[in-house]
């Protein structure tokens, strides 16, 4: 993972990431081991406002101990008890880890191109192949969706059979 | 399995929808080939139920996450988690109750027209709407489809589409 999927997945910026790794005096490998017990402590320490290297200690004891599909109970003095949904934090933290992996992009960095040109022309330019455009407008929408659709099925029994 | 089976669960379940992404472009003239079908969906408590009871019916799970870790599909997650990337019985299917560029439901479903997909009457959204969400989102792979997009929207309406 890069620094912006890990970030994707602990559910927080990535300057968020680099200064709780630099606290906890973590090194900067992005694994999603490492991503399921921030994203966890972070959850913890934002909750009770517990300083996050004991929410972490918290959180890896947590992950050992519990059964992911129970709560998790530590009880404190006056009758005061933490109780963590861990179905709850493992649905969160995987919705976030699969956004990471599938619709994650790092951004460019730097100036826009200037656009000269028409569109048609820029993406020429780019080398973008116009014909395509010709063989689809001259489709309906439904024409160029059943078509899409064909193509998803294809596509769809190939990643079943190389499974 | 079919865009149409998609499409039609999610309608037939009173799921109040737009279809947006790569498909929403196709239906406009875009040679791409995509495998997702991604919706934003009205963010309405009684629509989130909906939705979340069509996604657990087609078994949902996270899309490129092992098996195994504790996944509840229900309303509560919809509220709580702004993207779904999901695998489901009837293909892979991204929801999400806002797009970036466009807006919250409201402002999707004003920047949508009606698009019959494979018999199903569906809310997709616009060219101008899907040009402005690549736009906005900016990452690196959007750029080629922003001069994509750009370029298909000239040329139909050089043709007067």
């Amino acid at each position: 993972m890069t620094l912006g999927q890990f970030a994707m997945a602990v559910g927080a910026s990535p300057r968020w990431v680099l200064n709780a790794l630099a606290r906890l005096d973590l090194p900067r490998r992005y694994g999603e081991s490492l991503a399921r017990r921030l994203a966890l402590a972070r959850f913890v320490s934002e909750a009770v406002q517990m300083p996050l290297p004991e929410a972490m200690r918290l959180a890896e004891r947590m992950l050992r101990e519990a059964d992911p599909l129970g709560t998790w109970r530590l009880e404190g003095k006056g009758g005061i008890a933490l109780v963590v949904d861990l179905p709850r934090f493992f649905t969160t933290y995987g919705a976030n880890l699969a956004l990471a992996l599938n619709r994650y992009g790092e951004k460019p960095r730097g100036r826009r191109p200037r656009r000269r040109g028409s569109a048609v022309e820029r993406a020429r330019a780019y080398g973008i192949d116009l014909t395509l455009f010709d063989s689809a407008l001259r489709r309906t929408p439904e024409e160029r969706l059943r078509l899409l659709d064909e193509n998803m099925q294809v596509m769809r029994r190939l990643r079943s059979a190389a499974k | 399995m079919s865009l149409g089976g998609v499409l039609r669960g999610l309608t037939g379940a009173g799921v109040r929808f737009v279809v947006i992404g790569g498909v929403a472009g196709v239906a406009h003239g875009w040679s791409r080939i995509t495998n997702d079908v991604d919706i934003c969906y009205d963010p309405k408590p009684e629509n989130r139920e909906r939705l979340a009871a069509v996604l657990a019916g087609w078994h949902g799970y996270l899309r490129g996450i092992e098996p195994g870790l504790p996944f509840t599909i229900d309303a509560r997650t919809l509220r709580d988690v702004p993207v779904l990337t999901l695998v489901t019985d009837e293909g892979d299917l991204d929801v999400m109750h806002r797009v970036q560029g466009v807006g919250e439901y409201a402002a999707v479903e004003a920047g949508s027209e009606t698009v019959v997909i494979e018999g199903v009457p569906a809310p997709t959204l616009t060219l101008d709407a899907l040009i402005a969400s690549k736009r906005a989102t900016g990452r690196r792979k959007d750029r080629q489809d922003l001069i994509e997009l750009e370029a298909l929207r000239e040329e139909r309406r050089r043709r007067g589409m």
